[in-house]
């Protein structure tokens, strides 16, 4: 079943093309990473998905729904950039979420705060950066969402920070959900992804399964990933 | 949903104005007591005036924290137009944005929230501005300014209805003014998120959006349906019909700007 | 664990329990931890494990058990044929690679001998 479809999916900022004719299809019960350097269009694909930008060309759908307010409720966002307000302790950005989201599940979200290490009481301004970006990962993995839209997980937090990460991630995935990840730290992710696209100044370069890239090239993800950008 | 949307709003507002609050009513209290105590020798037992003078040896000590007094307090009044001017900016394409646009609700349920958390502010900080300038009058001043003032409530409360249209009127005037200012804002940031370029469009829009308003209404007072006045407030059907229409119209142009043109 | 660079990772997961039978830290009828406890543990997708699995119980190296888990395959038959065909395995790698280098059959096995009898003088 396809959760994502994008169909020749173009976005110009004024006469920039960020993003040029993207196909991109995901399904049910995948976990798929979207690989390229900074500046190649990740971040601007999945705001286009999450309907904080409007493509200039194509079709975008989610489980069947243009963008909008009603695909906003199947898709959980973990934006690249901090978020939450200041005066926020954990507590309140917890209620935050489980006002706005009817797919909050907060004993998952308690769970996944234990596992990272977090406690209700902190406040987001007394958070380091590793730990805000636990804390906005538990949010967005605490719900029951049909797409997991995480852009950059492990950017900027330390390697154990990392394996954490990763752990949360694949602990709260399940066959009902697909997660979409971007990433340029490809040794690190490689191992949790079902399928990979490379997105090059703007378009799809390269896309497979990553059991298949392995076999059919005899290279790892990333030694593929330095061959394409080189 | 929208009850949500208020909550948070409130919330928002609350979270970022309530030490503001808490040392506004600190300082004016203390320059209540300064006044009461040490610029007045005589009475300190009373706590307010009933009859008599004004003060005897008050001087400019008594004026300066006078002055002090109601500049506090009609900064207090303005503060929630400055505050929601910048926090509804700030939404649009601050740090937070992100998790503005997540919210899974269609725009004009949003910005109706912003709106009233807004003029619930209004409410809240012109009453406690009101208010604590009444007691500081009530307090310092002689028999003559509080009849005065005792005489106006004694009129209104014969008008109790009117009283009511009058406030409605006026929360309207203020919602309506904030509709107008929000959709220029979004006007602004539907071009561009930087402010050198957006401040001078959104000032544009709001000028050429008053000027368009008031051009109508001078059109419209030609050809007035039904004539009433609220005491000085001389208006008529077809300007109150005119002033909802322009309100609906900020609201829906808002949503569609937020809705097809906004991005972060 | 760590994956090396060419094979793919189910693959990798595969060799990895297989050695584990053949050296014995896995014994028939022994219970493979759930998929979900793997992929935590290593960091893999959930599907990747999935796949592994399915692959084990294929070729007969595991088998399932309806809402219990999937278990080792037990018999000695079993056993010697994962035996011969991981030797196998390792020993045609091995055998590649020093070809590569341009090694002939004798030099080969010489070489081979001269490990062993290192790690018999418990140099190796």
């Amino acid at each position: 079943m396809v959760i994502l479809k994008a169909d020749k999916i173009s976005k110009k900022y004024f006469t920039k093309p960020a993003l040029t004719d993207v196909d991109i299809s995901l399904e049910q019960g995948k976990i798929i990473g979207l690989l390229g350097p900074n500046g190649s269009g990740k971040t601007t694909f999945l705001k286009l998905i999450t309907g904080m930008v409007r493509p200039s060309a194509g079709n975008l759908t989610v489980n069947g729904f243009e963008i909008g307010y009603k695909s906003k409720e199947l898709v959980a966002f973990l934006p690249d950039s901090e978020f939450l307000y200041d005066w926020m302790t954990i507590k309140d950005a917890r209620d935050v979420y489980a006002n706005f989201f009817r797919d909050f599940n907060a004993r998952r979200f308690t769970e996944l705060l234990e596992f990272m290490k977090l406690t209700e009481d902190m406040r987001v301004k007394s958070l380091s950066k590793g730990m805000k970006e636990k804390l906005v990962l538990a949010l967005t993995l605490a719900r029951d969402a049909k797409l997991f839209v995480l852009d950059e997980p492990l950017n900027g937090v330390d390697p154990v920070a990392r394996e954490l990460i990763l752990g949360a991630i694949i602990r709260c995935f399940n066959p009902e959900s697909t997660v979409l990840v971007t990433s340029h730290l490809i040794n690190e992710i490689e191992s949790i992804l079902d399928e990979a696209y490379f997105l090059k100044e703007g378009r799809i370069v390269l896309h497979g399964g990553v059991d298949n890239l392995r076999s059919e090239n005899h290279k790892s993800l990333d030694e593929l990933y330095r061959e394409v950008f080189a | 949903m929208i009850g949500k949307l208020i909550y948070f709003e409130i919330m928002k507002k609350w979270r970022s104005a309530k030490y503001l609050l808490l040392g506004y009513l600190g300082i004016q209290a203390l320059n209540l007591l300064i006044t009461r105590i040490f610029l007045w020798n005589n009475k300190i037992g009373d706590a307010f005036i009933h009859s008599g003078t004004a003060p005897n040896n008050a001087g400019l000590p008594f004026i300066l924290t006078t002055i002090l007094f109601f500049i506090l307090a009609i900064f207090l009044g303005a503060f929630p137009f400055i505050e929601g001017i910048y926090r509804f900016e700030r939404d649009l394409s601050g740090r937070q944005s992100y998790l503005e646009l997540m919210i899974p609700a269609v725009s004009w349920k949003k910005v109706l929230a912003k709106l009233a958390a807004t003029l619930s502010s209004l409410i809240v900080c012109g009453t406690v501005s009101l208010f604590s300038m009444f007691m500081y009058v009530m307090a310092n001043f002689n028999a003559q300014a509080i009849e005065f003032i005792g005489d106006i409530i004694e009129a209104l409360s014969h008008d109790w209805f009117k009283v009511i249209l009058v406030v409605l009127y006026m929360l309207f005037s203020c919602a309506a003014s904030f509709m107008i200012i929000f959709f220029c804002i979004t006007i602004a940031k539907s071009f561009t998120h930087k402010n050198r370029i957006a401040v001078p469009i959104g000032i544009a829009a709001f000028l050429i959006i008053t000027g368009c308003t008031a051009a109508l209404g001078i059109q419209l007072d030609k050809i007035p349906l039904m004539k009433f006045s609220l005491w000085e407030i001389e208006t008529s059907l077809s300007r109150t019909l005119a002033d909802i229409i322009v309100f609906l119209a900020a609201i829906a142009g808002t949503n569609w700007l937020m809705e097809k043109r906004i991005e972060h | 664990m760590k994956f090396n660079e060419d094979s793919p990772i189910y693959v990798q997961i595969i060799e990895k329990i297989k050695a584990d039978i053949v050296s014995g830290k896995l014994k028939g009828g022994d219970k493979l931890p759930s998929v979900r406890e793997i992929a935590e543990t290593f960091k893999v997708n959930p599907n990747t494990v999935q796949r592994v699995y399915m692959e084990l119980e294929r070729e007969g190296v595991a088998f399932p058990q309806r809402g219990i888990g999937t278990f080792i395959a037990e018999g000695e038959e079993l056993m010697e044929k994962l035996k011969s065909t991981q030797a196998q395995k390792y020993t045609k790698r091995y055998v590649g690679e020093m070809k590569e280098l341009g090694m002939k059959n004798n030099e080969v096995l010489d070489n081979v001998k001269k490990v062993l009898e290192g790690n018999e003088n418990g140099d190796s």
